[in-house]
């Protein structure tokens, strides 16, 4: 583990240190952009008057005069639109009074669109506007332009932020998707944004709005819009962003000129107040990503003092908002999981515009983020201590509201969706309040400058120099794309380019990020690579055409070709697990609610729903394995036989009790009668200490497959529990029992006890004490597991669980005692959710796979810098106040705001009156010496799933790839998946438990891993595993099919089991869970 | 901040810069005045904020009652209040530093921003060092601090702090229930506060809360009725009823929405602006320090029980608030002028306060005429009563005005609070003639 994390870093070190520095600022006096968007505030305009007075303006970068060289344009928000000429070697010259893009009001504009929307070849601009309607510039063919507002649809006042071009039908000409905010609001829920806008080219410039028969409906405050192929369909799909509680929308296209929103499927969760957004290849696999602003800070000074009162409650709050950015990886089937926080992209606080393309011409899609905000209005200090009759009851107040200028962002990707914050090193030092930005090659030497539209400030011009005779390992190659008559540009096109070991892919499009239109040229980063196999050009209206012998380092014309073959979605690959034709079970895991917040307000995580468990085996003797999955509080565990055909049918097997949350299940033969008793554990939050509901149960078949309740036949187990592992641990040939302490409800984090049964004649009693002591209270266990560890031919045991290293108990001749920390497992605290026991490695011995919380949270550990939890009734008010810290900056602070920790601590109102005295603070202003010193302390070192490679007796942990870690793994399964002779893995999870500060950590959708046999693991893709396990998943077992293929039953919380069709079993043997 | 150190300037230099000493009723307002905007500082509810008024007032009361002839402990005529400490006979005392001392400690447990209170303490103990000997100083001093310290442990047993450690409330769902409204859908507000002991009251329920009309979602039932005369009264207000509603509006922390710009504005609290009434009378009437601690503190105590016994009701009916009841069944889109507390209808707590404390200046003072200037600050221009009573009726309808309310709990609540005063002027006599 060390010396491969030393590796890590030295890998890390040496790609930053490779990257000379990007960009260069370029002044205003040496480039001649002399733009600056002051926007002047008066008692009617002022973030008071309309909460989006302050969104800044676009920018818009296109040869508009056909020399060649690309032109800007900015918008500014109260004086109309400025025009910059291209005079080459990147001076500018202000031609706006020239250039007849005309603004003779003061009313505010947004974005801006530069198309051909005539189809005649030159580019026209489209104008959007916020209250007034918007323009419509048509290019006379010489830069110049003429106002042809006057009669088209186009001109409609319907608060616009920024509009798009593509061709939705493919009928060759370009049709335009206009995205609208609303009016200023003071309800919040009660006036609806206006409806975004669809309209279709009927030629020559003619629009027509068919915005009811695409079927778009969406009345969020639209504020960006992201156009590409997202499900590889070959029709352009829409993203869009909204502000608010409206969810953002991904408008597939339905190919026949309607569009569906497919969001609440494809995103788990998403950003809260959506801003600018990109689509893109960010991980280059050949899918496209979606990338999306919002306002997290980024650092704990201003989160603290920033975020928290933020209202996230209301009529229209769901919970797959949060304020963050989001980075929605596209898994190739329908489904995006957001990485913002692994990817290390999550916080840019107030931000606008993100710009997702090869910056720096590696190979890797990068990002650039512009932020800041003339007014603070976040800041919680100035918020909360207002007084009615104050000034604010003045219409002058806006003026004594601070300002927050801050540094953009430019993150560097250094591989996958991994990304370093570079902007330090990227002379981005000045901090600006700055909204639109574009990228254009604008001095055409094959990287991209970005220019960015600064509020009160004068315009920004990064000149890119990457491209540099002294930089000879800059690869790259551009295209000048001549389309069809009427759309020349070819927007929509999708350009691949094939180099020696890589696949790079982009699609053309115009508006991007925020309010701004980009240069459309694709330009190709080719990384190490130094030459070109070949280019493939899916144009816009399908047809397909392949380039050869394209030389690198320079631009490249490729034309329609005049007859072309059209492009058909490839035939998919068979995946490794099958769809399934016939078999579910028709169970609905029905979740109660409750909301363990409301008890235990600091509470890091809900505790209340674990299940259901799962339990396979042959039930009534018929020779088909059955399935047995827990219910939740008010819903009875219930039993599906298996019939022939692969059909599950519900059998009533005699199991009625609706008032426990069963949480984990077994099917053993207790009494040697030769059919399978059952066991069920009970646990769940909901409950007091003591509740009846909160025993353990004991269950004998009669043979047939009706079940009759032993009483108190699991003697010991009247807490709330995890898990059920059984195993004859004294070799006696029954059946004994570990079964798992969970919490005590509503006393975090006080352990439940864990009890160890040896079965005596089909008599369970509770022997932890006297022959494991200390086991009772191993920890806040999830799951454990037995597996000869020793390799002494008896069954050690495995428990893991929150807050606590993976535990083995060794086996000695029926007596047990903890060997973790001789076994090298000190030091591996984390929130450990499964555990697996496999020879992974195939060496013989029992190795652990171990999930754990994963790497894509808010806050994450590292092993010299862990998360303490303090615990302790530190206000003497009766009730337990767990206070979870993190080290920031040297200094151990609290995670969760002052809001949260004032509401279930009052007192401490008074050693923090505002959010400034709390974001400076640390632990010690929190609890004093004593305090801490006497409080029970909970450590966290690290979040990562793990692979415990057995060596020797010792462990050395290897942390699963990191597609494995955008999500908690709750479930993991072994099996030889693609026949080489080894072991792969399938892991599964999600929870959505944690605390409102943090992510809801779903962005799984199942993962199969493959095992290269020496220790390199590899993660399939959706589309190449067949394997689709969203939600929250909580146990897979394996159920085995007479004469077919064995299935893998996945349980989800509050939804219904999956099933799908393995691979036939290799011969190498399955442990099994 | 500003606004704290502009408080601490009217609060403790102007006034006591233009007397020659200090005198002890100054102390009794300036202490009054202190709490009131500290309470709006820290933003405690309103029945929260009535208890801090009460024990506070009792702490100032009970270390200074020696100071004049006639006047009596409250040991034994408040509930659970059972022992005080004594001063030495045979030494003499300043009252004045005692009380600042008492109220110093007492506010030290009771507010947040302590920094107010002691900033006031050592103004007023810098002023009184140099009118009294450094040993009566002390020993003043040290007796109020053991005073203010059992009042402390009086507070402490009221079961206040345990109701910060329940799980937050559970509203139970029906028709005609209660439920978080707009624009901000607050949790509701002190759920717990009707298990809070009372300090007259034999208990929250000694008097029974008239009923509310029977819950119907009939057009033309009494209860629909009742939400219509809501709605038209709110369409229909006149000048002065406007300034009516926002006069009494007293909803300490107002949220307001611009988009992503939410803030909250801070006003004075329905037991703070009764608070001030008392001071504005006590003013005018030229009062001792005695006797406006003991009007003080009888009115806090008519605004506590008020509070907690009103809330023991609201929690137990859970009554629908006029906002809720009219979007689901008469206008999807109608807003009341004010924004509605978050907690259930009936009765009017501020009806019921309001009454409470009218009772007790009534029984000390009569009917008197007086102006209120206490919203000025806020924006609200005085306004003029002819008694006590008078502006509590006004108080009352206010809340009809302001369409929180429906007019049976506005007068179920005066009712209610008027039995509740009327205990307090009964039970807690402390002038031995």
């Amino acid at each position: 583990m060390k010396s491969a994390g030393v590796m890590l870093i030295i890998v890390i070190t040496a790609s930053v240190y490779a990257h000379a520095q990007t960009f260069e600022q370029r002044t205003s006096k040496e480039s001649g952009l002399t733009f600056r968007n002051d926007i002047v505030e008066s008692d009617t305009f002022n973030v008071l008057a309309d909460f989006y007075a302050y969104n800044g303006g676009g920018v818009g970068i296109a040869d508009l005069n056909g020399d060649e060289l690309l032109d800007v344009l900015f918008t500014s928000t109260s004086n109309g639109v400025a025009a910059f000429r291209n005079n080459g070697n990147l001076k500018f010259e202000d031609v706006t009074a020239s250039c007849g893009l005309r603004i003779d009001d003061k009313g505010v504009n947004t974005g801006v669109l530069i198309a051909d929307l005539t189809g005649d070849g030159y580019p026209d601009v489209y104008l959007c506007r916020r209250y007034l309607p918007n323009r419509f510039f048509v290019n006379n063919g010489n830069g110049t332009f003429t106002d042809r507002s006057e009669g088209s649809a186009l001109s409609i006042a319907a608060f616009s932020t920024s509009a798009n071009a593509f061709d939705y039908d493919r009928d060759g000409d370009l049709d335009v998707f206009l995205v609208n905010s609303g009016e200023p609001r003071r309800q919040g829920y009660l006036n609806p944004g206006v409806n975004d806008r669809l309209f279709e080219n009927e030629g020559g410039g003619r629009f027509t709005d068919v915005t009811p028969r695409a079927g778009i409906i969406d009345k969020g405050y639209g504020l960006s819009a992201s156009i590409g192929d997202l499900n590889n369909d070959g029709w352009p799909d829409i993203f869009v962003t909204n502000d608010f509680e409206e969810r953002d929308k991904i408008w597939i296209n339905q190919r026949n000129g309607t569009f569906a929103d497919s969001s609440a499927k494809a995103m788990a969760n998403m950003s809260w107040a959506s801003m600018g957004s990109d689509v893109a290849d960010i991980n280059g696999d050949g899918l496209l990503d979606v990338v999306t602003v919002d306002m997290l800070p980024r650092d704990n000074y201003r989160r603290q003092t920033q975020i928290g009162g933020m209202s996230i409650y209301g009529p229209f709050f769901d919970s797959v908002q949060r304020v963050h950015n989001a980075l929605h990886i596209n898994r190739g089937n329908g489904r995006f999981s957001n990485v913002c926080y692994i990817a290390g992209i999550a916080a840019t606080d107030w931000s606008w515009s993100v710009l997702a393309q090869d910056f720096d011409l590696d190979g890797l899609v990068d990002l650039y983020v512009t932020n800041g905000t003339k007014r603070d209005i976040g800041d919680q200090d100035f918020t909360n201590n207002l007084f009615a009759g104050d000034s604010l009851a003045r219409a002058d107040a806006y003026k004594r509201m601070p300002q927050s200028k801050l540094k953009d962002y430019f993150f560097r990707n250094t591989g996958g969706f991994r990304f370093i914050n570079a902007g330090q090193t990227e002379g981005l030092a000045q901090p600006e309040v700055s909204n639109g930005s574009a990228y254009g090659d604008l001095d055409n030497d094959g990287d991209l400058e970005i220019v960015v539209n600064n509020t009160d400030a004068l315009a920004t011009l990064l000149v890119n120099t990457s491209v540099e005779p002294a930089r000879a390992d800059k690869h790259w190659v551009g295209f000048t794309l001549k389309g069809s008559p009427s759309n020349q540009t070819a927007i929509g096109a999708r350009i691949t380019v094939f180099v020696p070991g890589a696949t790079y892919m982009k699609e053309v499009f115009a508006t991007r990020g925020f309010l701004s239109t980009s240069d459309t040229r694709p330009i190709f980063g080719l990384g190490s690579a130094t030459r070109i196999d070949s280019v493939i050009v899916r144009w816009p209206t399908g047809e397909v055409s392949t380039e050869k012998n394209i030389p690198i380092n320079s631009y490249r014309v490729v034309e329609l070709p005049p007859s072309a073959p059209q492009w058909s979605a490839p035939v998919p690959k068979p995946t490794l697990m099958g769809k399934l034709r016939k078999a579910t079970i028709p169970f609905y895991h029905n979740e109660n609610s409750y909301d363990d917040f409301k008890r235990e307000r600091l509470l890091p995580y809900r505790l209340s729903k674990e299940g259901p468990g799962l339990a396979v085996g042959d039930v009534n003797g018929d020779g088909f394995a059955d399935v047995i999955l827990t219910g939740p509080k008010y819903q009875s565990t219930q039993c599906f036989l298996q019939y022939p055909d692969e059909r599950m049918i519900a059998w009533p097997c005699g199991l009625d009790y609706v008032a426990a949350e069963d949480v984990d299940a077994a099917l053993i033969d207790i009494d040697g009668d030769h059919d399978l008793d059952l066991v069920i554990v009970t646990g769940g939050n909901e409950f007091d200490e003591g509740d009846p509901e909160l025993e353990d149960r004991l269950y004998r078949n009669d043979g047939k497959g009706v079940f009759s309740q032993i009483q108190n036949g699991l003697p010991g187990g009247f807490e709330s529990g995890s898990c059920v592992a059984p195993i004859d641990f004294d070799g006696d040939g029954d059946v004994d029992l570990f079964i798992g302490g969970r919490v005590v409800p509503g006393k975090f984090p006080r352990i439940a006890r864990s009890v160890l049964y040896r079965n005596i004649k089909g008599v369970f009693y509770d022997v932890t004490d006297s022959i494991a002591p200390g086991l009772s209270h191993v920890g806040m266990t999830t799951r454990a597991t037995w597996a000869d560890i020793d390799n002494d031919k008896d069954s050690d045991l495995v428990v893991v669980g929150d807050w606590m290293t993976p535990r083995v108990w060794r086996n000695d001749k029926g007596r047990f005692s903890d060997v973790s920390s001789e076994m090298g497992l000190d030091g591996h605290e984390g929130l450990w959710s499964a555990i697996h026991a496999a020879d992974i490695d195939s060496d013989g011995d029992m190795d652990l796979i171990a999930g754990n919380v994963g790497l894509n949270c808010r806050v994450t550990p590292e092993p010299d810098k862990p998360l303490i939890c303090f615990v302790g009734d530190f206000d003497e008010n009766g009730s337990i106040d767990p206070i979870v810290t993190q080290i920031i900056d040297g200094r151990r602070v609290p995670t969760r705001g002052r809001m949260t920790l004032i509401q279930h601590m009052p007192t401490l109102t008074r050693t923090f009156n505002t959010y400034d005295q709390y974001a400076r603070a640390d632990i010690n202003d929190v609890l004093n010496p004593t305090q801490q010193d006497t409080a029970q302390k909970l450590t966290v070192r690290e979040f990562a799933s793990t692979v415990f490679v057995n060596d020797k007796g010792r462990f050395v942990s290897r942390p699963l790839p990191d597609m494995a870690q955008i999500s908690p793994i709750m479930a993991i399964l072994s099996r030889d998946m693609d026949r080489d002779g080894d072991l792969d893995l399938i892991v599964a999870g999600n929870t959505k438990t944690a605390d409102s500060d943090n992510i809801a950590f779903d962005a799984g959708i199942g993962l199969v891993i493959l095992n290269d046999g020496n220790g390199r693991y590899t993660t399939l893709k959706a589309r190449e595993s067949g394997f689709n396990a969203p939600h929250e998943v909580r146990r897979m077992a394996i159920l085995p099919v007479p004469g077919a293929s064995d299935l893998l039953c996945v349980s989800v919380n509050n939804r219904t089991p999956r099933l799908f069709h393995l691979p036939p079993a290799a011969p190498l043997s399955t442990p099994g869970r | 901040m500003k606004r704290l150190l502009l408080l601490l300037v009217i609060v403790a230099f102007v006034r006591p810069l233009d007397a020659q000493t200090l005198t002890g009723e100054e102390i009794a307002h300036q202490w009054n005045r202190c709490v009131i905007e500290v309470i709006m500082e820290d933003g405690f509810g309103p029945p929260i904020a009535a208890r801090i008024h009460a024990y506070a007032n009792l702490a100032g009361y009970q270390a200074a009652f020696r100071a004049e002839p006639g006047y009596t402990s409250m040991v034994g005529m408040l509930n659970g209040f059972a022992t005080c400490p004594e001063p030495k006979t045979d030494h003499s005392y300043d009252w004045r530093v005692s009380a600042v001392a008492a109220y110093q400690v007492a506010c030290s447990k009771l507010l947040y921003r302590t920094g107010i209170s002691d900033s006031l303490a050592k103004v007023h103990f810098d002023r009184l060092s140099k009118d009294v000997s450094a040993d009566v100083f002390t020993r003043s001093k040290d007796y109020g601090i053991e005073v203010g310290k059992a009042i402390n442990a009086y507070a402490k047993g009221d079961g206040y702090a345990r109701t910060q450690g329940l799980p937050d409330y559970e509203w139970p769902r029906c028709d005609s229930c209660w439920i978080p409204t707009p624009p901000n859908f607050a949790k509701p507000l002190s759920p717990y506060c009707g298990r809070v002991r009372t300090i007259v009251l034999s208990d929250p329920n000694e008097f029974p809360v008239p009923a509310s009309i029977p819950f119907n979602t009939v057009k033309g039932s009494p209860f629909y009725a009742a939400a219509l005369e809501v709605i038209e009264i709110s369409k229909s207000l006149t000048e002065e009823q406007r300034q009516i509603a926002n006069f009494w509006n007293d909803n300490p922390v107002l949220t307001n929405y611009h988009g992503h710009f939410i803030f909250n504005s801070r006003q004075i609290s329905p037991g703070g602006h009764w608070m001030s009434i008392a001071e504005r009378v006590l003013r005018d009437k030229g009062a001792s320090m005695v006797r406006s601690m003991e009007v003080y503190s009888m009115t806090a105590f008519a605004l506590f029980d008020g509070f907690t016994a009103c809330w023991a009701e609201k929690y137990r009916g859970n009554l629908i608030r006029p906002v809720t009841y009219v979007n689901k069944y008469i206008d999807t889109r109608w807003e009341p002028m004010l924004q509605t507390p978050p907690f259930p209808e009936h009765a009017s707590g501020h009806s019921t306060i309001t009454a409470a404390a009218a009772e007790v200046l009534t029984a000390n003072f009569g009917d008197v005429a007086f102006v209120d200037s206490t919203e000025v600050p806020f924006g609200w221009a005085p306004r003029t009563f002819a008694s006590f009573r008078d502006a509590a009726l006004e108080a009352s309808v206010s809340r009809l005005y302001g369409g929180i309310h429906y007019r049976r709990g506005c007068d179920a609540g005066n009712e209610h609070g008027t039995k509740i005063g009327k205990a307090v002027v009964q039970r807690v006599q402390v002038r031995t003639k």
